[in-house]
């Protein structure tokens, strides 16, 4: 592990993940100590960015910092939601098809390469839709929903890998349940996928839900939500304002960067070829 | 160096495949930045709408043929031109029906049309009408007095065959209270008989609902067991108008076709398209690259663009509307005067205007606008005045506020510049003397159904002008004749005794000085009693490709295309 560790802190492109992570991360936990309250005016309208207003006000008169900082908030509970709910449907159903094998296997594999050839953000948005938006719960929901596949297929893939082996003949020899051998002794010998893909789901996850609101099927209008702060911003495109557009539009960027970055740093430390390499 | 770009290598296309959901927003960004550059420093100049005309310019010889593409912002509801009430739907069927009397191009006076003259017994109690000849339905019969009689009877008489069970009629409710019957003298002369004098009856008969319909195609289908026509009209109109029904598809498209052989002459173009394109900007886009011709609600801050774009042309007109705040005075809390008179001291008209209109509206004072004969000019609006406010809720027993909700459209329209900015404005002054509102937008046709149902506690609405009479917006909005629920236009559900008595007469009086003064006491009386808060007046804005001829802004609503022709 510790090894491991090394590796990944020696990835500098890593580390920039991290400290963007760190950042969001670290504005969603002082969200309440921003400069205003989110939801209270101030007496100027789409004002620049300056000394006062550091991301300027939008054209409620809200400032823009505010709503950003309790947006972090939002948008890191949505995809960590989210993630939660794929890792609750995908890993048992991969564990299950990994395991048992047979037409079991069959249908779950078929069922998520059904969901995988969709456009993710085009199934989150059927799914929203059908749903009825208009709601948070609704978003994570969808996206749940949206990025499950890839995690019944990494645990599917890694049972099959741990299946054959000793330690598992092992437990079997031993009479240990079914339900104990896949989460006692296959699931923790999976884990370090699963942690991968994760932090690289939470990236998508961000992004996926800031599409939907996007689209005017996330949460309302008068939310701090990144979404729907682009789309507020999203006709200012061609006039002055057009700075409007930058932080909710860098914040998504940069915020799913980070995720990706560590995403990647954590595959790389967590690859075999590269630790025997070192 | 050179060893460690090496190790990155096989790293990278991973990397690429990681940004790449976050690359097309970074490249908006900096083509947004590099633009921003070079307007970034200018301010717009205020547009100044008076300078801006009403109409398209008109062609000596008009092109025939083409297809002409409206784009705007919600589908219809109905094509039933008795049953409708928005605008979308409006404008679909004054250029499928006729009425006996019709607005003047581009004015709000009345001129013959199905009519084309008219008598009334000294009493104004009797009108005969005496009809055009040689005007025919779509289907090929007669416009005759028989038809006229149907129109009209079919809105008044509930066991009509002519009537589904979801008609409301409520144009004819709010408008023909006073009619006792309608009768054909003979095949070209129509009688009305009033139960008393009715000041606005001529130019109500310009109404939409007023429209003559088609009493062949209704029998077409036969009778369902409940002994009602099961033509349905709604989807598959036939009038005697410039065009003539084709297809609906909801929310893709309405097209109608020229009617060649129109009294009125045939129309230029040689179809005309209906194309909902809910939002504002995309609906730029269209007219921009010329897939629709001309579009209704363009977005405020998009009219300088327009102004500027050669290859278009903004047309504007002073507003004949109103958007206001409803709230349900059946209903605890608003149901108290003081209330009421909090929420209109709390809100910031000003603020409003600046956030959802641009600027670009005039503050309303009264729900009878100022470009309205009949406005109380002597009327000074409530500075706003949170202190004031909280005592009046406070003396309402409300000291902490309460918890409300306020509905919202979803879809912009002339009177209401931007919804959600308006209802995040009114949510945010109102949080400032403690009353919490939860904003809900809601879909067009539901919130049209819901509130006219009573259903809501607040509600962001608004009113354009159908006829230029000061009834149209007090009356409509304010009586409690209008005040049925399922049918009502009077949204706030107000019920006053003296302002139901002040409309009615003014109803019943023909000398417009004696009328204005009527109004003015009934506007002072709304203005005390706030069941609404009116919030603004806003221009109406069309925009058109350059090369789009004979179109005029209509001041009383709907959309006329007869007109139009295409450059040649």
């Amino acid at each position: 592990m510790s090894r491991r560790r090394r590796a990944f802190f020696r990835n500098r492109t890593a580390i920039a993940g991290l400290a963007l992570v760190g950042l969001v991360v670290l504005a969603a936990l002082l969200a309440s100590a921003a400069p205003y309250d989110p939801e209270t005016r101030t007496d100027s309208f789409r004002s620049p960015p300056d000394a006062e207003h550091w991301l300027g006000t939008d054209e409620n008169g809200f400032d823009v910092f505010s709503r950003l900082v309790h947006g972090a908030r939002s948008a890191l509970l949505v995809a960590l939601a989210a993630v939660g709910i794929a890792l609750a449907v995908g890993v048992p159903l991969g564990l299950v098809a990994g395991w048992y094998g047979g037409w079991i296997d069959g249908a779950i594999s078929r069922a998520v390469d059904v969901m995988l050839a969709f456009p993710s953000v085009l199934l989150a948005v059927a799914i929203a839709a059908a749903l009825g938006g208009g709601s948070t719960g609704t978003v994570i929901l969808a996206v749940g929903i949206v990025i499950a596949p890839p995690f019944v297929r990494q645990v599917r893939a890694a049972v099959l890998q741990v299946r054959p082996l000793d330690y598992v003949a092992a437990a079997r020899a031993l009479g240990a349940s079914d339900a104990r051998i896949l989460f006692r002794t296959v699931l923790p010998n999976c884990l370090a996928p699963i942690l991968v893909l994760a932090t690289l789901s939470t990236g998508i996850a961000i992004l996926d839900a800031a599409g939907l609101s996007f689209l005017g099927l996330g949460p309302p209008e008068t939310s701090t939500d990144w979404g729907v702060m682009l789309t507020k911003a999203r006709v200012y495109i061609q006039h002055a304002e057009q700075w409007m557009l930058l932080p909710p539009g860098l914040a998504i960027s940069l915020t799913v960067l980070g995720f990706n970055l560590v995403g990647d740093g954590l595959s790389d430390a967590f690859d075999p070829r590269r630790l025997s390499r070192s | 160096m050179n060893k460690r770009l090496r190790s990155l290598l096989p790293v990278l296309p991973a990397m690429c495949r990681r940004m790449a959901p976050g690359l097309p927003l970074l490249l908006l960004l900096c083509l947004g930045c590099g633009e921003g550059g070079k307007k970034g420093a200018e301010t717009r100049p205020p547009l100044d709408v008076k300078k801006l005309l009403p109409q398209a310019p008109e062609d000596p010889d008009p092109q025939p043929g083409g297809t002409f593409i409206w784009g705007r912002s919600g589908d219809a509801t109905l094509l039933d031109p008795a049953d409708v009430t928005d605008g979308e739907s409006v404008m679909v069927v004054t250029n499928i029906f006729d009425t006996l009397v019709a607005f003047k191009r581009g004015s709000t006076e009345i001129e013959p049309s199905l009519a084309t003259e008219w008598t009334t017994s000294p009493d104004k109690l009797v009108w005969t009408f005496l009809l055009r000849e040689g005007a025919t339905f779509h289907d090929g019969s007669p416009v005759d007095a028989e038809a006229v009689v149907f129109s009209f009877e079919r809105q008044r008489d509930p066991a009509h065959p002519a009537r589904r069970p979801t008609s409301t009629f409520s144009y004819y409710q709010n408008n023909f209270k006073a009619l006792a019957k309608v009768e054909a003298v003979d095949a070209r002369t129509v009688r009305f008989t009033l139960r008393e004098p009715y000041a606005p009856f001529l130019p109500a008969l310009a109404l939409f609902n007023c429209s003559i319909v088609s009493p062949k195609a209704f029998a077409s289908e036969g009778k369902d067991a409940e002994g009602r026509y099961k033509y349905n009209f709604a989807q598959k109109p036939v009038g005697s108008g410039p065009f003539v029904f084709e297809s609906w598809e909801k929310d893709a498209h309405i097209t109608l076709r020229a009617n060649r052989e129109y009294w009125g002459g045939a129309p230029h173009i040689g179809k005309l398209v209906f194309k909902p394109v809910v939002d504002p900007q995309t609906r730029l886009k269209e007219l921009e690259s010329g897939s629709i011709h001309g579009m209704e609600n363009p977005e405020l801050r998009d009219l300088e663009i327009i102004r500027r774009n050669p290859e278009l042309r903004l047309l504007g007109s002073p507003g004949i509307n109103v958007c206001y705040l409803a709230m349900h005075t059946g209903r605890k809390p608003f149901d108290d005067v003081r209330v009421r008179q909090a929420v209109a001291f709390a809100i910031d008209k000003k603020r409003i205007i600046a956030a959802a209109y641009d600027n670009m509206a005039e503050p309303a004072v009264s729900m009878c606008p100022k470009t309205m004969a009949g406005f109380d000019k002597s009327l000074i609006d409530r500075t706003r005045d949170v202190a004031r406010a909280k005592r009046l809720l406070a003396a309402a027993g409300y000291a902490d506020g309460f918890e409300t909700s306020l509905w919202y459209p979803d879809i912009q329209r002339a009177y209401l510049g931007n919804p959600a900015n308006t209802a995040i404005q009114i949510q945010a002054d109102l949080k400032e003397i403690g009353i919490r509102v939860d904003i809900r937008r809601m879909e067009w046709s539901a919130i049209l159904k819901a509130t006219s149902a009573g259903e809501h506690e607040m509600c962001l609405m608004g009113w354009m002008a159908d006829i230029f009479d000061p009834d149209n917006f007090l009356y409509v909005l304010l009586d409690r004749e209008n005040a049925v629920e399922g049918t009502a236009n009077n949204l706030s559900f107000y019920r006053g005794e003296r302002v139901h008595e002040l409309l009615l007469e003014a109803q019943r009086t023909y000398d417009w000085h004696r009328r204005e003064r009527l109004y003015k006491e009934a506007q002072e009386i709304l203005f005390e009693e706030a069941p609404t808060v009116p919030i603004a007046t806003a221009p109406d804005f069309r925009a058109l490709r350059a090369d789009v001829r004979g179109y005029t802004i209509y001041p009383a609503g709907g959309e006329y295309f007869r007109h139009v022709s295409f450059a040649r």
